[in-house]
């Protein structure tokens, strides 16, 4: 970023968000760099909702959603309440805390042993999959609605679905003991998230966020990652490709495998919570993959949620520093979602700090924040 | 077979994750008239300690779960056999464990508890959404010396200073309790600035804190 002495002013914006996410990933100049500090669930505070209702109620979904954009001026919208819309349609008996984002019940795992893989296809039902058709309700909203803005579809992966409708030490104990039935169980649910995938871009999503959170150094090894959910996971991203969909990965544990990613996966965009395995600063993650991936977010959720905003807009300034000039290009924001309890004042400071340091964004050369003339 | 060729076959059933070779040899110690609490320490422990040491080089967190239950495959067969006061003498500490109030993340807690159980603590777990209440009537009742609090949502990072103050308040920390928090998203920072005492990153680094923390008390 460039040194100078004077007094910062925000960017006037002169590209819509679209315009801009798609300028990074063709490496225009922008009017400043793109921002999203994921906020999802944390969307309904602006109506006051509980999240079981916000959960619950598509259009208070919509609704809250579209406003906490309007209101904070961020460049992406999600069209998830959260992390369980699939599992319902599998079955799953969903619990919606009224304080808390919502999560299949734990106490009464659909897949009860691994027996119950071989009658996986039954289990799901377009007709019952109400959370998943909220889904594409959402997308095709904000599509209509919010035209200028660059709307995300999202499906949790095949292994991901599967860890929430069994339990998830049965599920580890069956990566080595029932192999063959979890690979007839993946290959189904393949295929369901790949149709899945198919009516989101149809209704209007322009990326595809898939959470690749097995592929990471203290889960998994890199063999059984390559053996249980690479092949599946490949599957989904060569169709997102496909479709012309920009296809985005999400990690949030420490070590993620980014070389494996890169291999088998190729996103355009990767979320990361940890610096990945094999690296020990953020300039060596920068040195090894800062020509392969663009950077999207590094803002911790403990930051998020319980940093003051001045100290954000700190954090916002040395992260552009140090991926601003990142080859591929970097996204500022949160490095998974905005924690939904977290005061809201600290996206609104995601986005002043993007509007402010990382004005006159281009990549691979970083932003030139603009100062007011004479000032000191 | 001598008593070192068993204790041999007990380790290396736990670094082969062999669950049926763990048994056989449990009872292959029982038979031989081997002190089980040796064959647990000196055998199916060895084992799972080399493991442990391993994580996050070339072990990860399936290898922890599939080298415990091959552990309590043999270890099953062996603590029948311990009288109680051999139990008793050998016993490094009592610790009630559990995952925070509204989450059910139990994974990191599970391991934690089978590796402080084969380090010869008495584990009492609460499971998972578990409030602060139970942890500190839990710790009471079983006149516990240390509580391990697992949480995988920041959002509910208050909860360990909740813990903190109402063990504090319960008279808990004037015993000497030892509050312990850990998770995915939990830091040194936070844990600490919530008033406990100690934390961890991964599950072998707990048991290691929570040896040396009750060695300082």
């Amino acid at each position: 970023m460039e040194k100078m002495s004077g007094k910062l002013k925000e960017i006037e914006e002169y590209m819509t968000p679209k315009e801009r996410i798609m300028g990074l990933i063709a490496r225009k100049q922008l009017d400043r760099i793109p921002v999203f500090p994921f906020v999802t669930a944390a969307a309904a505070q602006v109506l006051h909702l509980g999240y079981d209702e916000y959960a619950k109620k598509p259009e208070l979904f919509i609704k809250a959603q579209i406003e906490a954009q309007k209101l904070f001026g961020y460049d992406a919208i999600t069209s998830i309440p959260d992390l369980c819309v699939e599992a319902q349609g599998f079955g799953a008996k969903i619990i919606y805390p009224k304080n808390n984002a919502a999560y299949p019940d734990p106490y009464n795992p659909i897949l009860k042993s691994a027996d119950d893989y071989k009658n996986f296809d039954k289990l799901f039902n377009w007709d019952k999959a109400t959370r998943m058709k909220n889904q594409l309700r959402a997308i095709e909203t904000f599509k209509e609605k919010i035209p200028d803005l660059l709307v995300g579809g999202f499906t949790i992966g095949p292994l991901g679905l599967i860890s929430r409708l069994r339990n998830i030490n049965e599920l580890i104990r069956d990566f080595v003991h029932n192999k063959d039935k979890l690979h007839e169980a993946l290959d189904i649910v393949t295929e369901i998230q790949i149709e899945y995938v198919e009516k989101q871009i149809e209704a209007g999503a322009q990326v595809i966020m898939v959470p690749v959170v097995l592929a990471e150094r203290e889960l998994m090894s890199k063999e059984m990652w390559e053996e249980l959910d690479a092949p599946y996971q490949q599957r989904i991203a060569k169709f997102v490709k496909k479709k012309r969909g920009l296809y985005c990965v999400h990690t949030c544990g420490r070590g993620p495998y980014f070389d494996l990613l890169i291999k088998w996966l190729r996103p355009i965009l990767i979320q990361n919570a940890f610096l990945p395995d094999g690296c020990t600063t953020e300039e060596e993650m920068l040195e090894k993959y800062g020509k392969k991936l663009i950077f999207l977010g590094f803002l911790s959720v403990s930051l998020l949620a319980w940093a003051s905003p001045s100290e954000v807009i700190a954090e916002c300034k040395r992260q552009l520093e140090t991926f601003g000039k990142a080859p591929a290009g970097y996204f500022l924001g949160a490095s998974c979602e905005y924690p939904p309890y977290a005061p809201l004042y600290n996206a609104m400071a995601v986005v002043k700090a993007a509007r402010t340091y990382g004005a006159n964004y281009k990549t691979g050369e970083g932003p030139k924040p603009e100062y007011i003339s004479g000032g000191n | 077979m001598s008593k070192e060729d068993i204790l041999n076959k007990l380790k290396k059933s736990v670094l082969n994750y062999d669950g049926e070779a763990a048994k056989e040899a449990a009872k292959e110690t029982l038979e031989a008239g081997i002190d089980p609490i040796d064959a647990i320490q000196k055998g199916l422990y060895i084992g799972l300690k080399e493991v442990c040491d391993e994580y996050e080089k070339t072990i990860f967190l399936t290898d922890l779960i599939l080298a415990s239950d091959a552990f309590y495959d043999g270890a099953n067969i062996l603590r029948p056999s311990i009288s109680p006061e051999k139990a008793q003498a050998n016993k490094k500490g009592v610790a009630v464990i559990g995952v925070g109030e509204g989450d059910f993340h139990d994974l990191g807690k599970n391991i934690v508890k089978y590796l402080m159980e084969a380090e010869g603590f008495e584990m009492i777990d609460l499971g998972f959404d578990v409030k602060v209440e139970k942890f500190v009537e839990e710790a009471e009742k079983a006149n516990a010396d240390l509580i391990l609090l697992s949480l995988m949502l920041s959002s509910l990072f208050p909860q360990i200073g909740k813990l903190v103050n109402l063990a504090k308040e319960k008279g808990l920390k004037d015993k000497g309790v030892i509050i312990m928090a850990g998770g995915g998203p939990v830091t040194e920072k936070i844990a600490i600035q919530y008033g406990a005492d100690g934390w961890a990153l991964t599950a072998p680094e707990a048991v290691k804190k929570a040896l040396e923390l009750l060695n300082k008390s």
